[in-house]
């Protein structure tokens, strides 16, 4: 069983002048150690495919299964636990809580779902991305790669199966993208499975599979 | 970590948002307790002053009863024992009883424990002609020492006994015959010294003698024989002439009990006048501090609810503000598996800290503002200290509500915040 499984997947966008069709029957797999870069131009579907499959948008038709669980099957509260306890999401924008320092960041998805020795596990993903020495600041004190490793370190608290990236290294330089982008490919190397959404050919030779999109489709 | 330690590190971060917040508690309940321990001040000042003019009505209540009991007292006996038989027409027409009773009848009142009545005197009257004085009509009066109730202390005598040997008369008597005190005088073949001549009265008394007792019943043949018997009944509640009546006749039967009307109606209306002046000067300082009460009660009905409902609405805007403002935070909450209760609980838990921050300040604040207006007012003086004035059930009420009042007010922002789209905010992103 693939540990993601999407079959004909579509979401619209109803609109006044007509629905604005994000994702039009798109279909896709990925097994665990599968570290998937899907590439394409601003506004092709990419984010909506990321959230879609994170359980945070639900599609208009279509079939998504993750470790072999149907998450739109499942009430809502039910599919937040289940985000909380199998998915990671790593944004462009970071997305850290200004008033959490890194360690208490990195700490966060612990109060969604409990996770086992999470203070620990927090200090050991603290350390593996090289901010040891940071755990105490807040993200304001932080470079902006810095904040992207915190992010990431956050999004594997909870050892996650499926880690969804949009556009991680968007606003970072070459050097801290290549950091991120090698823990996420270690990440992938320890079985876990990544789905990276970028338009950056540099961060897609990371991957060991790049799909294109387009208008909402994919091509391999 | 938990939901707390989040909102705690929210509200360290914005900290103007969370001042705002606690000052609109700060002021509802301030508000509130102010103008309770003001209330509560009031309610113990009155009580306090009540209590005080209630000891001094007492204090005044009892020397004027006092006083009164002595004045009235002098108005004499106001109850006349007589014998049965006694035609009580004759009496009134004569002016004294002529059916006869035996003395010993004072002496089983005596030894009965009598409530009713007191200051017994038994006396002997009859008309006579005075021999020596030209046939001269008197009413001669026999008189001894009033009895001494057994069960009673012994009192002063209302009228000084007369001795035997000795004579007393009328002023009348005194001025038609020019007898002195001091003088010797024969009446029906006795010698008597005048020992008093009685000040002018104005009734039967200006003509008559008086004697003492042993010595008018020998003089008219009348041996241990005494017609009426004076008492003056004792000022208690639920004493009147039926109750005296009652028993005088369980002990003495062949007697008959009248009541001298005028003088015990006087003597009665000038006691009871006296504990009702009291009565209604308590009375009216107790209604005029109850309308103060009223009205400041009323100022508080519409001043605390108005306040309240203030305070909740801007408890309720600055919680949407606030969820406003941290709209990307919630689809991040939710990203990493918050649950809608979870986000939820976020906002409400930090409306209750809120609510119980501003309460806790508020109480200090509303009870510093009480006492020192309690004192601007002269509410809170005396023996009245701050100590007493801390009302515990306001305090607890105080704590507990606001919480609650607040978590209600950012009820329906959390809501928003709980069902907001989280996709909506991060594809934006």
């Amino acid at each position: 069983m693939a540990r993601i499984h999407v079959e004909e997947l579509s979401k619209a966008y109803p609109g006044r002048p007509g629905a604005v069709q994000a994702l039009d029957k798109v279909s896709l797999e990925a097994d665990a150690g599968d570290f998937v870069a899907v590439r394409g131009p601003s506004g092709c579907g990419k984010t909506t495919l990321l959230l879609t499959l994170g359980g945070l948008l639900q599609p208009t038709t279509g079939l998504i299964e993750l470790d072999g669980t149907q998450p739109y099957a499942l009430s809502p509260e039910a599919r937040s636990r289940f985000r909380a306890q199998h998915i990671g999401f790593v944004f462009q924008q970071f997305h850290l809580v200004p008033y959490l320092n890194v360690f208490e960041n990195v700490l966060a998805p612990s109060v969604a779902a409990p996770v086992a020795n999470a203070r620990e596990r927090a200090r050991e993903l603290i350390e593996r991305v090289g901010l040891g020495h940071r755990a105490d600041h807040h993200p304001a004190e932080l470079s902006t790669g810095e904040r992207q490793r915190t992010a990431l370190a956050r999004a594997m608290l909870n050892n996650p199966k499926v880690l969804l990236a949009d556009e991680p290294t968007g606003n970072l330089d070459e050097g801290n993208a290549e950091v991120v982008l090698g823990h996420m490919k270690a990440f992938a190397e320890d079985g876990g499975t990544v789905l990276l959404v970028t338009h950056e050919d540099h961060a897609a030779s990371f991957a060991s599979r790049t799909l294109k999109m387009r208008e909402g489709r994919l091509a391999p | 970590m938990h939901i707390s330690r989040l909102v705690l590190q929210e509200i360290r971060y914005r900290k103007i948002d969370f001042i705002l917040g606690v000052f609109a508690v700060v002021v509802a309940s301030g508000c509130l307790v102010a103008v309770m321990t003001l209330l509560r001040g009031h309610a113990l000042r009155v009580s306090e002053l009540m209590e005080a003019q209630q000891a001094d009505t007492l204090s005044l209540m009892r020397a004027a009863e006092d006083d009164y009991r002595k004045i009235t007292k002098k108005l004499g006996y106001n109850i006349l024992i007589l014998a049965k038989e006694q035609d009580l027409n004759a009496f009134h027409t004569q002016g004294y009883a002529t059916a006869l009773m035996p003395e010993s009848y004072v002496e089983q009142l005596v030894n009965q424990k009598v409530m009713t009545i007191r200051h017994l005197l038994p006396t002997l009257h009859e008309k006579i002609t005075w021999d020596e004085q030209d046939n001269l009509p008197v009413i001669l009066v026999g008189v001894r020492g009033e009895a001494t109730l057994a069960h009673r202390p012994p009192r002063k005598s209302m009228l000084d006994p007369v001795q035997p040997g000795e004579i007393r008369i009328g002023s009348v008597l005194h001025e038609r015959l020019g007898l002195n005190k001091g003088d010797t005088v024969r009446l029906k073949g006795r010698s008597f010294t005048i020992s008093e001549v009685q000040p002018p009265r104005g009734n039967a008394d200006d003509v008559t003698v008086w004697v003492h007792l042993k010595t008018a019943q020998e003089m008219l043949k009348r041996p241990g024989k005494i017609n009426a018997i004076m008492a003056l009944s004792c000022h208690c509640q639920g004493a009147p002439i039926e109750g005296i009546r009652k028993e005088l006749l369980a002990i003495l039967p062949d007697t008959q009990a009248i009541e001298l009307v005028s003088r015990s109606v006087v003597r009665d209306e000038a006691r009871s006048r006296v504990s009702a002046l009291s009565r209604e000067t308590v009375e009216d300082q107790a209604e005029h501090h109850a309308q103060l009460r009223e009205a400041r009660e009323a100022f508080a009905a519409w001043l605390v609810p108005l306040i309240l409902v203030g305070a909740t609405v801007w408890i309720g805007l600055l919680t949407l503000g606030n969820v406003r403002e941290r709209t990307t935070e919630i689809g991040i909450w939710r990203a990493l598996g918050f649950r809608s209760t979870q986000v939820l609980r976020i906002f409400v838990t930090r409306a209750m800290i809120t609510g119980l921050a501003g309460a806790a300040l508020g109480w200090a604040g509303g009870f510093l503002v009480g006492v020192l207006w309690s004192r601007a007012e002269g509410v809170s003086a005396g023996s009245i200290g701050a100590g007493a004035l801390v009302d515990m059930p306001l305090l607890a009420a105080v704590l507990l509500l606001s919480p609650l009042l607040t978590a209600l007010a950012s009820w329906l922002p959390a809501m928003l915040a709980a069902q907001q789209d989280p996709a909506q905010v991060l594809r934006q992103e």
